[in-house]
């Protein structure tokens, strides 16, 4: 490159530096110069790297010639006057601050220094003490725009070794502080400073954010809906308005509903958390936004005391991290050991709640915990105590929950200590005191759950002992209830059962065939329980041979060829259960069981489920064909026709088909689906109906 | 020991302690360590907060969590819309739903007709909440609970919106609420399980639950959740066999562990350490269960209480009940799943009997702690994994309707410890469709559970495979709506 043309830009580029300087207020920059203005932040970083091989070449490597010399300082000089007009292109369109304004004007004289020291070059290195200083001052000059630049885009305290301790006040501290301000500082501040002043607007401080912008105040005190804070952040992201402008971190709606509030509240910036009323909004940031634990002015135990009251039936442990107090919880009533109790006295003015609940502790217990003066919650839920000596609880001068639920406690002993107490809540949920007695008092006092003896609640069904629901020649069937004094009442197949009819369950029922019993549980003070219905099959016979006409709908469940006679019951709440076996219409079950020695059949038994919802019916029919020994041709029983549902549910339908033939040798079993969902199911006519069985008996 | 086999022990080296142990012997760690002073210090997370502790003062110490499994309806539970019964039958307005995709199960449907609830509504407590005349018990605690009516998530099916939930990811890799509460704040009763879970199954139409939604994930397996039986027994196998004393059985345990410990000394493993510690609380449990489980020292009236049910194994009402006994008991986290709300079809029936049987339990449950002064230090979570369309699935039937899965608005209900009670949180549009105030995104959700616990999520982290996990992922805000 020609020496003359370096020299030639550098001085036409700073005589446009000036100019443009000088009338700064004026300038209207099209669009390109805007664009190349964003590149200053990449361009900056020529002239400091090239000036730091100069000053290598110039001072360190001593065989380096003058001219390659020149030419960094030549280049040096080119980058910083391009840099410093990329620098006031970008400066154009923002707002200026103090800052800005001093990295631009620095920036510039720096520009003009360097195009001077290169252009008089050789001059100045005529005199080692003038090139010294020369060299110096452009370092100087360089480091401090360099810095401003810095200063701007990282925020004025980023060249800090620590950042400054900001000192905290934990108590009363304003509510515009510790919840406001902190949304101004992350989300506004960054556009909104002393450096960077948009729109005329610094919200770095409370008395500038009072003052407001250009426009004028941004709030109006109790009025958020006319609040320009509000009202632009709820403008749409694209509005030319919206602010944080599009790009820029948003704030999110838990944010804008705290500056709501905060306007809505008046926009005080000296209000503190104690003169807040009741139904302020920030009444919950006081204490839930705080990340530190409660304060208290007593030392922390030391962690080897702690260590060693520790065991695994007494946990004693801080109550969060950096907290000196401690809560302490036993466990586990037979492991419960008067020592371990006697062991918290080691950490007596740490402790502020105490759990005792279930422990086998008696009246004795309220003189160990008088020696804990910082007791804040005590717990002693359905222990041995009845209230003696609960007066010297009034040593734990912070109680402030005491439960005693599930107790013996006395009301004599009770009301005096209450008397003098402050203020408590108590809990007396399954004492024996009487609620009207605690009525007038200052205290919150709780008596939980008092059942209603008016209400009576529907009991539970009974619940069946016998694990299987099929047997082979006889079997006792039992029934229990969970509750004490049930009377279960029952009834067989068809027989009624309601509150007249049914047999008295006395104890376990013999049954000796396919049988359908119905119990119900009844008690005194509560309402009889639903009826249930439960299906036990006889099933005496495995046929030693099956064989498939038919091919089961595979939506789901088994297409097994034994699944229909190995005993196993699919679950009725799983129509996915493997046990089960699906036929949808036109679909239908035909299969042939064969019993290679002849049986004596009395009955067959199939069970199935009729399930609403899933479009599972009984069968529509049913034809059962034998072949007994020695015969050729099947002997074709009547055709059933199983009783349909006249409602929407999910149960068993007991089908039995009586058979009473000797030497029977084959039984062919066809079951259809019904073709036509009865009214109120409500199908449409192209929705098709299932069958579902899990398993054909043979007694 | 065979070489081959001594070499396979060495594989089941934990990656990340071995790398642990490895740095130690670095000379390189030695300057890393000045600059991170806490590096070799045990027993700090990654935010080098110790762990077992909240990070500060907590409002809850124990979550009990009621998960609703299946997603039950908010517009037949808690979110009042009577637009939808003046315009039932008329087409779901395309402006309202947007661009939501759509299950298979409805997308091919020609039209959403918009069906209202076929139950009642009614206003209680001191906020006039609206809730459905099938949740009597939980209106008459209107008072003690906050409803939000705006929880919203990315899922639109059972299992990637559970796991999400649970987990902070769709994948199901990653550990669940209560193992991370487990890590975060230890185990209060050291003879229990810090995260325990209880299943029950509702008449209606279920959906699965599986170990992964109470996974440790990449935590130790300490911190699993332990699934109690549905059965007469709520821990299996607790009891000594026949003919082993509870002497012999304790030499048994300390000759084994003895064994372990030189198992350990061999090849480092973890999660021996971890078996050892299993095997002593197992031994603890022995006499702590039974003292769980035992009823006969509380009042009658108890039964009447959590309902009949409640003394019947396996139904909502005893796991309902167990979880106040194991949360009283110093259980960190107790999970209930109930399955059965996923109506699709038979809304009115199946719904009625879903909310029938965790109605009076729950609302007792709310009761029980309050009455013993432990609602304070208990958050108690009622809800599901999704909401449910405002269109009917399938034909227009005011009587017998279904609903199909709705990610985008859906209600829940929280009590205890931290929330603020008597309140109702979020709004959504007259069509029950979109939230039109105060969203509460899955993860806003789990930041709030966690600061309520007095853990900040975005410190509680745990670092596996390069990469910091947190509950709340790379998401989540706390809610102070709901705070107290």
């Amino acid at each position: 490159m020609k020496i003359n043309l370096i020299k030639n830009l550098c001085l036409g580029l700073n005589c446009l530096l000036l100019f443009c300087l000088f009338f700064k207020d004026k300038l209207e920059l099209p669009d390109f110069l805007i664009f190349a203005g964003k590149l200053h932040p990449l361009v900056l970083h020529l002239p400091i790297g090239i000036f730091f091989i100069y000053i290598v070449f110039r001072y360190f490597l001593s065989n380096t010639s003058s001219d390659s010399n020149k030419i960094l300082l030549g280049l040096f000089s080119l980058t910083t006057v391009i840099s410093a007009l990329l620098g006031l292109f970008l400066g154009q369109d923002s707002e200026s601050g103090n800052l800005l304004n001093t990295h631009r004007n620095w920036g510039a004289i720096l520009s003009i220094l360097s195009y001077l020291a290169y252009n008089f070059y050789e001059s100045i290195n005529l005199n080692k003490t003038v090139s010294h200083a020369v060299n110096g001052l452009l370092a100087l000059t360089l480091t401090a725009v360099g810095h401003q630049g810095g200063s701007i885009t990282h925020g004025e305290d980023f060249l800090s070794i620590s950042k400054p301790e900001t000192a905290t006040e934990p108590v009363n501290e304003t509510v515009f502080s510790k919840v406001v301000m902190p949304i101004f500082k992350e989300k506004c501040v960054q556009c909104h400073n002393d450096a960077k002043t948009k729109g005329n607007l610094n919200m770095s401080t409370i008395a500038k954010l009072i003052k407001g912008g250009k426009n004028g105040p941004i709030w109006k005190a109790g009025d958020a809906e006319h609040s320009k804070l509000i009202m632009r952040a709820l403008l749409p992201l694209e509005h030319k308005e919206h602010m944080p402008p599009k790009g820029k971190a948003q704030l999110d709606s838990a944010e804008i509903k705290i500056l709501t509030a905060w306007i809505k509240e008046g926009a005080k910036t000296d209000q503190k958390f104690s003169e807040l009323s009741s139904s302020s909004f920030f009444k919950s940031f006081d204490n839930s936004s705080k990340t530190i634990a409660k304060e208290y002015d007593f030392d922390s135990a030391d962690e080897s005391t702690l260590e060693k009251i520790n065991t695994p039936f007494l946990t004693v442990k801080p109550f969060a991290t950096g907290s000196p107090a401690l809560v302490a919880s036993f466990y586990v009533r037979n492991s419960f050991t008067k020592s371990s109790l006697e062991n918290l006295n080691e950490v007596k003015n740490q402790l502020v709640s105490i759990n005792l609940s279930k422990m086998p502790v008696n009246d004795e217990i309220f003189g160990t915990l008088s020696e804990f003066p910082n007791l804040e919650s005590i717990i002693l839920n359905q222990t041995d105590i009845t209230g003696k000596g609960i007066e010297k609880l009034i040593a734990c001068k912070n109680l402030n929950s005491l439960s005693l639920s599930n107790t013996k406690i006395k009301k004599e002993f009770l009301a005096e200590y209450l008397k003098k107490a402050q203020t408590l809540n108590v809990y007396l949920w399954a004492t024996d005191l009487d609620q009207t007695a605690f009525k007038n008092t200052k205290h919150s006092v709780d008596f939980g759950f008092t059942p209603d003896l008016k209400e009576k609640l529907k009991l539970n069904t009974p619940t069946l002992q016998n694990e299987k629901s099929w047997f082979t020649e006889t079997e006792k069937i039992s029934f229990s209830h969970t509750l004490k004094g049930v009377k279960i009442r029952y009834s067989i197949n068809d027989e009624p059962l309601d509150s007249v009819n049914g047999r008295p369950y006395k104890g376990p029922i013999l049954i000796n065939k396919n049988t359908t019993l119905n119990v119900i549980a009844e008690k005194d003070g509560w309402k009889r329980s639903d009826k249930k219905t439960f299906q036990f099959y006889k099933s005496n016979f495995l046929p030693t041979a099956v064989s498939n006409k038919t091919k089961p709908t595979r939506f789901y469940g088994t297409d097994s060829d034994a699944a229909l006679s190995d005993r196993g019951l699919g679950e009725q709440s799983n129509l996915g259960d493997p046990r089960w076996m699906l036929f949808t219409y036109p679909d239908y079950l035909d299969r042939t069981f064969q019993f290679k020695n002849g049986i004596n059949l009395n009955e067959i038994s199939l069970s199935t489920l009729y399930h609403a919802y899933s479009w599972t019916y009984p069968p529509a029919t049913i034809d059962v064909s034998v072949k007994v020994k020695n015969q050729t041709n099947y002997i074709k029983l009547a055709t059933v026709k199983p009783k349909q549902p006249d409602k929407l549910e999910i149960r068993k339908p007991n089908l039995y088909v009586p058979i009473n033939l000797k030497d029977v040798v084959e039984v062919r079993v066809q079951a259809r689906p019904i073709s036509k969902f009865p009214a109120f199911a409500k199908r449409k006519p192209t929705d098709k109906a299932h069958i579902i069985i899990d398993e054909i008996f043979f007694y | 020991m065979n070489n081959n086999e001594f070499f396979k022990s060495r594989l089941n080296v934990n990656r990340r302690h071995f790398l642990g142990k490895a740095a130690v012997g670095l000379g390189s760690a030695a300057l890393g360590s000045l600059l991170i002073p806490d590096l070799f210090g045990g027993g700090v997370d990654e935010a080098g907060l110790p762990l077992g502790l909240p990070h500060f003062a907590p409002k809850a110490k124990r979550i009990i969590y009621l998960f609703q499994n299946g997603a039950p309806s908010q517009l037949e539970s808690f979110d009042y819309k009577p637009t939808l019964i003046t315009r039932a039958g008329q087409e779901l307005p395309e402006s309202i739903r947007g661009t939501q995709r759509l299950t298979g199960m409805t997308a091919g449907q020609a039209s959403f007709p918009l069906v209202g609830s076929g139950f009642k509504f009614n206003q209680y407590g001191k906020s006039g909440a609206w809730i459905s005349e099938i949740f009597p018990n939980i209106a008459k605690i209107a008072d003690d609970i906050c409803i939000i009516r705006t929880m919203n998530t990315e899922a639109i099916n059972h299992d990637p919106a559970l796991t999400f939930l649970q987990t902070g990811s769709q994948v199901g890799n990653r550990a669940s609420m209560g193992a991370w509460m487990s890590y975060g704040l230890g185990s209060e009763n050291k003879n229990l399980p810090a995260f325990c879970v209880l299943l029950s199954k509702g008449k209606g139409n279920g959906q699965g639950v599986y170990s992964k939604l109470w996974t440790n994930g990449f935590l130790d397996s300490t911190h699993q959740g332990v699934v109690f039986s549905s059965g007469e027994e709520p821990i299996l196998y607790l009891n000594n066999p026949e003919g082993t004393d509870q002497k012999s059985r304790r030499q048994m345990l300390d000759k084994l562990a003895e064994l372990n410990g030189i198992g350990f000394e061999e090849n480092g493993d973890p999660e021996v350490q971890a078996k050892i510690a299993q095997y002593e609380m197992a031994y603890r449990m022995q006499t702590a269960v039974p003292e769980l489980t035992d009823l006969s020292k509380e009042p009658d009236h108890i039964i009447k209480m959590y309902g009949p049910e409640c003394v019947v194994p396996g139904t909502y009402a005893a796991n309902a009940l167990l979880a106040r006994k194991l949360s009283e008991s110093g259980v960190r986290f107790v999970q209930l799943y109930h399955q059965g709300w996923d109506q699709h079809g038979n809304m009115v029936n199946e719904m009625a009997g879903q909310a029938l049987d965790v109605d009076r339990a729950s609302a007792a449950l709310v009761t029980d702690l309050k009455q013993r002064g432990l609602l304070d230090e208990t958050l108690v979570i009622w809800g599901g994994e999704f909401g449910r369309t405002n269109y009917s699935q399938g034909k227009f039937d005011p009587t017998n309707y279904g609903r199909d899965h709705h990610p985008r608005a859906y209600s829940i209900w929280m009590a205890g410890g931290g929330i603020k009670p008597g309140t109702v949180y979020g709004e959504t549009d007259e069509f029950g469709y979109n939230i039109i105030k105060d969203p509460v995104h899955i993860h806003d959700f789990q930041a709030t559970v966690m600061h309520c616990m007095g853990l900040n999520h975005e410190k509680m982290t745990y670092k596996h495979l390069g990469r910091r996990y947190r509950l709340t992922d790379v998401a989540g805000k706390l809610v102070p709506g709901i705070l107290a």
